[in-house]
């Protein structure tokens, strides 16, 4: 594929906002750190995320595809960011 | 679940759902669109045929990365709780950023008089198909001329089907009209512009 679509592409993942009516929503990106201190709640909130990314990555991709990706650890970031 | 952890949730899932979202358009990006693309090349095919055939063959390989940079677009806005698939917000979004590009050539285009005698000429071509092509253009000024035989309702009509691309049903929205409505008017419309024409050319 052309250089030139992958750079607009790129420009339109990185942006949080258009003018567009529909896409003036923002494109919330800020995760802010938890304060969590028990392993069970932890874990329950860890259980909650990866089922709701999984019916994403279900909807993107081949199952195939889907233990490619789960097996990267996709999550470990957002987990990171959380404090989890 | 505790309670405590389902309000946390509720507060974090749209960052949750949109930090995965970038993650995956920064590192799969190309699988997702090779899983779309049979679907977003069939819907840019299928607006290709209601082009007139030169400005489908200079416009496809744009409208090509325009639906696919749409796709991308419609995956921020893909509510994934609420569908299970981006799809059939994604396809409406498509439609329209192909509609609205193909508006804003031809509005921003200094060529677009050109562009919409060639048009008339086309319709004139429907009328009449013995023309040469130079009669065809001539025609299609004449054509212009002849649109003042119509009502301006009937006028907006012609021009937003056959310039506008819009098909009966977009048309009958607007009008607040039935699809077969709008048929019999633009019929109508083309019967009144022959005889329009068919007087100018025995003067």
């Amino acid at each position: 594929m052309e250089e030139n679509f992958y750079t607009s592409l790129y420009s339109r993942i990185s942006s949080s906002s258009k003018t567009k009516k529909e896409s003036k929503r923002n494109f919330v990106l800020d995760l802010p750190v938890l304060r969590i201190e028990s392993l069970k709640e932890k874990r329950a909130l860890k259980l909650i995320i990866e089922k709701a990314v999984l019916k994403m990555l279900r909807a993107l991709f081949s199952d195939e595809k889907v233990l490619e990706i789960k097996k990267r650890n996709c999550l470990e970031d957002i987990y990171k960011k959380l404090g989890i | 679940m505790s309670e405590k952890v389902l309000k946390v949730w509720a507060e974090i899932k749209e960052g949750v759902f949109n930090s995965a979202k970038v993650y995956l358009l920064k590192n799969y990006c190309e699988d997702i669109l090779a899983a779309y693309r049979l679907k977003i090349n069939y819907v840019v095919s299928q607006y290709l045929r209601h082009l007139p055939s030169h400005v489908a063959q200079l416009e496809k390989d744009d409208l090509k990365e325009i639906a696919q940079l749409e796709f991308i677009e419609s995956l921020k806005l893909w509510n994934v709780e609420k569908y299970e698939s981006p799809w059939p917000f994604a396809h409406e979004k498509i439609k329209g950023a192909m509609k609205d590009y193909i508006r804003y050539i031809t509005k921003s285009n200094p060529t677009s008089f050109y562009d919409w005698v060639t048009e008339a000429s086309y319709l004139y071509l429907v009328i009449r198909k013995d023309e040469g092509f130079e009669d065809k253009v001539e025609k299609g000024v004449q054509l212009s001329n002849a649109m003042k035989v119509l009502s301006e309702r009937d006028r907006n009509i012609v021009i937003a089907h056959i310039k506008d691309d819009l098909s009966f049903k977009e048309i009958a929205k607007i009008y607040k009209l039935s699809e077969s409505q709008i048929s019999r008017i633009m019929k109508a419309a083309v019967e009144k512009l022959k005889k329009a024409l068919q007087t100018v050319s025995q003067l």
